[in-house]
């Protein structure tokens, strides 16, 4: 079998405890106005707040023999492994800090001031990531590896026409020249179904809804035909049915090297989308055949639609919502507090999820065959603390299903049948 | 967009009126006026002579009657004539206000040129030694004051050195590189008391501005640091420094004045000043209402600016 596309092996990548901070919440960095750092993440290893003298070897080997909390820092993503094959889609699914986004900004470098790699690979097309200079990675950053973000309110720049911004990675990465790059903005934002694009190419983006400006990421993303495109919560700030046009628009661009995909299907227009709505992002465990099977569907109107050169364009999708991502993953990784402690095929997980943290989230969801008036289940309890973790199982404390030895050892993510793996004692 | 213009430029005519209002009456306030210094100069006394003076000059009106002629006189472009010299005041204005418009304008490219790549560098390595000599040299130059700083430059260099910087004027157009030995000192004064304020205001928004989403998808773009910094921050974070540097227009006039007098420069403030010392009011009310003309236009470029730096103010 090949190499995969991306393979990360135990990534490790810890933060400063904030002082005071009772609870020590690790909240996105960037959005954190007490985060008093700032320098770009033009190298990978910068000095942080609260690192002891100690020389960084020290460092390390304390650090990996002790959890989180030691020297002031702790982990936000702890030894977490995870490939994807070329043409594939992962869904990254966990709550809000349990390390998505901060995996997601560590395989591009762009992880900002106080987090830092303290260990681990990213392997990508056979290059390490965290052994490349700035150059290094900026020629593989919007080229190779695009990146979409969760706010399209605010992650576009507001001083510079949507044409700019959308003919920057060409002209960058492709060389090509103000017209040529012009020429294929319009293609792009056409192709995400901006109407009268060639018209709004010299629109600012306060100009566009949330939206459409969403859609003029994904346009931005894709420009230069990358291997492999992240997208972090790229529908959490979007209304619901905009979300459905929004995960359809990637499948469709990033195309999809699976069975599914390769099959003839419908003859689609190139900027087909499903009517807003149809595709409820809210999957319910017992309705997830429907849902998959019009996910496939619109990976046939994908495949149809997209270039020949984008097809194989494999996904990481970062959702906290295991609804959003139904349609479009082939498989989810499932991540608790910076480890991935269950990872399978899409219907596998949705079917059949073997760790209770899992089994959790999916009886969390509104479901549209309960009677009505049920009350959702929750998961009780709260995330936990990265800096205080329990030195076994760090769901142990919420998880009904724990052991004595849930509290006293940390369960491995093992192999469990095709292509699944589950970190929990019960499948031990 | 031109209704625009045209209303702000109207707006400006009640705050012109006013200022010069102000500026009529504070200096009939003043102890000591124009009639006894002509008479002290002259050596003659006598009421006669004094009453003879004064409705010669057009003092002997009341005030207010004084303020209406002057004021519908200037309305038609003439500002009067020096009480001393007996010429054109607008004559004396044309002569002087190019020359302090061009130190003015050194003093921006001087202070722009250090306030914007300091400023942007300290915000990129926040903490950094840089960052700190920065910081620290912005303190001293807001703390010396320009017309002490003027001084020092003016004695130091030629007990040192035997040498002082140069203080005859020549005018630009006749020699320019003479005259530009000569301004270049005042300016670059004038300049670095300017960027000291400037520069904390770059560094500041651009490290608010650094921080934001956008600028992570710059990167993502795979930008380099510099591109991301000039193409993406710059243009976001100089809205505020744009403000500043209308605000302190009045300040760099201010400046000007002194600094004028240590390098005997004779611009505007050299005017004023003279015209201060010999209660020569209508020179002083012509000198104010340029003044007062050139903060308010330069006010209202930074309002015109806006538009260009942010879209959103240009298509409400």
């Amino acid at each position: 079998m090949d190499a995969p596309l991306l393979r990360i092996t135990d990534l490790t990548v810890t933060f400063p405890v904030e002082e005071g901070g009772a609870g020590a919440v690790w909240t996105r960095p960037g959005t954190d106005a007490t985060t008093d750092a700032v320098p770009p993440p033009r190298t990978r290893k910068t000095k942080g707040a609260g690192q002891s003298p100690k020389n960084g070897a020290a460092q390390r080997g304390s650090l990996l023999n002790f959890r989180g909390g030691q020297n002031g820092r702790f982990r936000a993503v702890d030894a977490l492994s995870l490939h994807i094959d070329a043409g594939e889609a992962l869904a990254l699914v966990g709550e809000s800090g349990s390390g998505k986004s901060v995996t997601a900004l560590s395989i591009l470098g762009l992880l900002d001031a106080p987090g830092r790699i303290e260990g681990g690979s990213i392997r990508f097309a056979g290059q390490e990531l965290t052994a490349l200079n700035g150059a290094g990675l900026r020629a593989i950053r919007g080229n190779r590896i695009a990146m979409i973000f969760q706010e399209p309110m605010t992650s576009l720049n507001p001083a510079l026409t949507i044409g700019a911004q959308v003919a920057e990675p060409l002209r960058l990465h492709r060389r090509l020249s103000r017209r040529e790059a012009r020429g294929e903005a319009v293609r792009l934002l056409t192709k995400v179904a901006i109407p009268d694009a060639a018209a709004r190419l010299d629109d600012y983006p306060h100009q566009f809804s949330g939206g459409m400006r969403q859609r003029v990421m994904v346009a931005m993303a894709v420009a230069c035909n990358p291997a492999l495109v992240i997208a972090d919560e790229p529908t959490t700030a979007l209304d619901v049915t905009v979300q459905a046009q929004i995960l359809a628009l990637l499948k469709n661009l990033t195309g999809r090297a699976g069975v599914e995909g390769r099959e003839s299907g419908e003859a689609a227009g190139e900027t087909a989308l499903p009517a807003g709505g149809r595709g409820s992002p809210v999957a319910s465990p017992r309705s997830e055949e429907p849902l998959l099977r019009q996910g496939a569907q619109r990976r046939q109107a994908g495949s149809k639609g997209a270039d020949s050169g984008q097809e194989g364009a494999a996904l990481l999708l970062i959702s906290h919502d295991l609804g959003v991502v139904a349609g479009c993953a082939d498989r989810v990784a499932v991540m608790y507090a910076g480890r991935i402690v269950e990872t399978a095929p899409a219907a596998t997980l949705y079917a059949a999820p073997r760790h209770p943290y899992s089994q959790g989230l999916l009886r969390s969801l509104p479901r549209q065959d309960a009677p009505s008036g049920t009350r959702l289940q929750a998961i009780a309890g709260q995330p936990p603390d990265l800096a205080a973790l329990p030195p076994g199982c760090a769901f142990a404390p919420r998880c009904p299903q724990a052991q004595a030895i849930c509290v006293q050892q940390r369960p491995k993510l093992l192999p469990v049948g095709d292509r699944s793996a589950v970190a929990c004692h019960l499948y031990g | 967009m031109q209704a625009f213009i045209v209303r702000r430029l109207l707006a400006l005519a009640p705050t012109l009126i006013f200022a010069s209002l102000i500026v009529f009456v504070s200096m009939r306030l003043i102890p000591g006026d124009v009639i006894d210094l002509m008479l002290a100069q002259n050596d003659v006394s006598g009421g006669q002579d004094r009453a003879a003076i004064e409705a010669a000059l057009g003092l002997d009106q009341p005030l207010y009657a004084q303020y209406f002629r002057w004021l519908g006189a200037a309305l038609q472009g003439d500002l009067g004539r020096s009480l001393w010299r007996n010429t054109p005041v607008v004559e004396q204005l044309a002569e002087t206000l190019p020359i302090t418009f061009e130190l003015g304008l050194l003093a921006l490219v001087v202070a722009l040129s250090v306030a914007l790549p300091v400023g942007v560098h300290s915000a990129m390595r926040q903490d950094s030694l840089g960052d700190y000599a920065a910081r620290s040299f912005s303190l001293l130059m807001l703390a010396m004051p320009s017309f002490w700083l003027g001084t020092l430059v003016m004695v130091f260099p030629s007990v040192w050195w035997r040498w002082s910087p140069p203080l005859e004027y020549t005018p630009f157009f006749e020699h320019p590189l003479r005259n530009l030995a000569h301004m270049i000192v005042p300016a670059a004064l004038l300049g670095l008391s300017l960027s000291a304020v400037t520069m904390r205001m770059v560094r500041t928004t651009m490290l608010e501005v650094l921080r934001q989403d956008y600028i992570r998808t710059a990167r993502a773009k795979g930008l380099s640091e510099t591109l991301v910094v000039v193409r993406h921050a710059l243009r976001n974070g100089l809205i505020p420094v744009v403000t500043l540097i209308g605000l302190q227009a009045p300040l760099l006039i201010g400046g000007a004045v002194i600094l004028e007098q240590i390098f005997v420069v004779p611009g505007m403030g050299l005017l004023l000043l003279e015209a201060v010392f010999q209660r020569d009011y209508p020179v002083i009310s012509g000198v104010f209402l340029v003044v007062g003309v050139g903060v308010l236009l330069i006010n209202f470029l930074v309002d015109l600016s806006y538009g260009w730096l942010d879209p959103k103010v240009r298509h409400q």
